[in-house]
């Protein structure tokens, strides 16, 4: 018995400290996942972890101090693990005491973390059909009013007596800035949900500056998405559909939906005028919607930094500046 | 004879039409083929034509790649891979088997669900994709002591195959295309970001060297460089790791054939070693196209991993 308590280590615990590559030739793999990059190629499981095995068994046995300094390791991680753990649980119980939840919250039934998503959507009216709309289960809502502080203009005690950004704290679970704990997180994945429009795009901009000025880590760690709602509905005779954008609604529009007479279009102003069950099928359910995972560019860090400093910051100069510069880039304006 | 030139005269006609049809949807509707327009996509259509390179490289063909970033954001791979076939294609005379490649979609359901599965930013849409998604592509094929040539405009030749003459010790395909601005606007290929992409094939396939080129200045990438990683994923890990301390002096690494021990086409490459200094991080792969999101075979790395240590700390 080297070590008795090997029996302690996790996968996460391999992963503390485990740099490693993978690289695998496979014939005709498959892909799932929102960005469609996770292998699902059922057979590559074994294969890899067959292959892996009687390699990884020998390797160890050959060289026994390093297979020794990495079991004490891990088994440390393990322990450190299981301790915060405990920690955090009689931390959870004293705080469950305290937790206050933003009232306009509509909060999901599930009891774990794992699964669940807070939609942040614009107004009180949509929040009337995404409430219908949701899975009671898993899915909250958080009803933003309006447009929310742009935080690149504002100083930090501002930032704390706004009410809306103290509502996605609390909903979230979190605090922000360097006091921000990605493990806090109430819920899995953050998607903001506003309108196909430029006040949406505008809301959904100032958020994510907000996320990314204030809590850094939920981005980093893929936790923030962009729903995706459709902007038009074309009705022909019984058919019904929804679509994107505008090229996609010509395309539609050309080739006609299949039923009879003419095609009548309309242009969702807001999510409100959805009901519940469109704004469910096309929006909202994860087995038909689509998501965009808000990421930052790796090699591009700090170009985004100065990016968003230019364009959400407080000097209209440079800003200014920006749009001179890019403005020919800029075919069509949505004003 | 006469059976093939009568069927030859039939399907003239609709396959005229269908390569003009092929390529429109890309243009029209980019997305569905390589996931947006934006820089992401941008960056894709690069990976696409060294991803062809690189299939050469890996079926044992090719052992030389060449990416060069040029300063009017156009890019050239070129490997010395076997080269696109250049003789006719029998379904359509009077069009080399290279026009047809590049000018048409490959088939139906498999294409688009491959182009879906694929798309966010992974590889597997054809080179007719970057084609129609370029104001100007040229190839060049060295083939039999022969170079030929042809040229492109938005998935359309701007005329047939050309001789252009022969040539000696020289064999392989070299792409050179400009992504177009009507879809792409004013973006620009980002030097480190293909030169990390070069460098990733190399260490992927340890049998291809990968040469590295940049005309456009960007004071954090070298503007040459040659990747050749004989160790592959082991050597590449040591070099990542070199500044830092580990707890295995050489990582755990090895290289398993498919063939040999399931008697299935593939194989799995890995290294792994530990450190206090840092957090952990697994780069997975699957036919050198990164799976930032795991997997299965990241399963089957962490449960081989994990099995091996209890079983070891069990002693």
């Amino acid at each position: 018995m080297k070590n008795r308590k090997a029996d302690l280590i996790t996968r996460d615990d391999l992963l503390t400290g485990g740099c490693a590559l993978l690289s695998v030739f496979i014939r005709e793999p498959s892909f799932v996942g929102q960005t469609k990059d996770r292998l699902s190629t059922e057979e590559a499981a074994k294969w890899v972890e067959n292959a892996v095995r009687d390699h990884f068994d020998t390797w160890l046995a050959a060289d026994p101090r390093s297979a020794g300094a990495i079991l004490d390791f891990l088994v440390l991680r393990a322990e450190e693990r299981l301790r915060r753990r405990e920690e955090k649980e009689t931390q959870r119980k004293t705080a469950t005491k305290k937790l206050r939840l933003p009232g306009k919250l509509t909060d999901c039934s599930s009891k774990t973390r794992e699964g669940t998503e807070l939609f942040i959507v614009e107004g009180d009216s949509a929040g009337g059909s995404a409430k219908g709309a949701r899975s009671r289960e898993t899915q909250a809502l958080l009803p933003l009013k309006g447009k929310i502080l742009n935080v690149l203009g504002a100083a930090s005690a501002k930032l704390n007596e706004n009410s809306e950004i103290r509502d996605i704290c609390e909903a979230l679970g979190v605090q922000m800035g360097t006091r921000f704990k990605v493990d806090d997180l109430r819920y899995e994945k953050i998607i903001i949900m506003t309108d196909a429009d430029v006040d949406g795009a505008h809301i959904a901009s100032l958020l994510m500056t907000f996320f990314f000025t204030q809590m850094r880590p939920l981005i980093d760690k893929g936790h923030l998405y962009l729903a995706c709602p459709p902007l038009y509905r074309l009705t022909q005779g019984a058919r019904r559909m929804y679509v994107a954008d505008d090229a996609e609604k010509e395309e539609w529009l050309a080739k006609g939906l299949g039923g009879k007479g003419k095609i009548d279009v309309q242009r969702f102003k807001g999510l409100g005028e959805m009901d519940a069950k469109d704004l469910k099928d096309t929006t909202m359910n994860p087995a038909t919607r689509k998501l965009i995972r808000v990421m930052i560019d790796d090699e591009a860090g700090g170009e985004t930094n100065d990016l968003v400093e230019r364009l959400m910051g407080k000097k209209p100069e440079l800003r200014f500046q920006y749009i001179q510069e890019n403005a020919r880039f800029v075919e069509e304006l949505d004003v | 004879m006469n059976d093939l030139l009568s069927g030859a005269s039939q399907t003239y006609d609709a396959s005229s039409i269908e390569v003009l049809e092929g390529l429109e949807p890309v243009r029209k509707r980019p997305g569905m083929y390589i996931g947006g327009t934006d820089e992401r996509a941008l960056h894709h259509m690069v990976a696409e034509i060294l991803d062809n390179a690189m299939d050469e490289a890996v079926a044992g063909h090719a052992n030389r790649i060449e990416l060069e970033l040029h300063a009017d954001n156009s890019v050239t791979v070129r490997d010395n891979g076997r080269g696109i076939p250049v003789d006719p294609h029998p379904k359509f005379p009077g069009k080399s088997a290279l026009e047809v490649i590049l000018c048409t979609l490959h088939a139906g359901g498999k294409f688009s669900n491959k182009a879906y599965s694929t798309s966010g930013g992974l590889n597997g849409v054809g080179s007719s994709v970057v084609n129609a998604l370029s104001d100007l592509m040229t190839v060049q094929v060295a083939l039999n002591k022969e170079l030929y040539e042809q040229s492109f405009s938005r998935g359309i030749p701007k005329g047939p195959i050309q001789k252009l003459g022969p040539i000696q010790n020289r064999r392989g395909t070299t792409v050179t295309f400009h992504p177009d601005p009507e879809i792409f606007g004013h973006q620009t290929l980002k030097p480190a970001r293909l030169y990390k992409l070069a460098r990733s094939k190399a260490y992927l396939f340890s049998g291809v060297e990968i040469r590295w080129k940049s005309a456009v200045a960007d004071p954090d990438t070298p503007s040459e460089a040659t990747f050749h990683y004989p160790a592959g994923l082991a050597q590449y890990l040591t070099e990542t790791l070199s500044k830092i301390t580990t707890y295995a002096e050489r990582p755990f690494a090895g290289r398993v054939s498919f063939e040999e021990k399931y008697q299935i086409p593939g194989s799995v490459e890995w290294a792994i070693n530990w450190t206090p200094a840092q957090d952990g991080f697994l780069h997975s792969y699957c036919n050198t196209v990164p799976t930032p999101e795991g997997g299965t075979h990241e399963s089957g790395f962490w449960a081989a991993t994990l099995k091996g240590i209890k079983a070891y700390g069990r002693g």
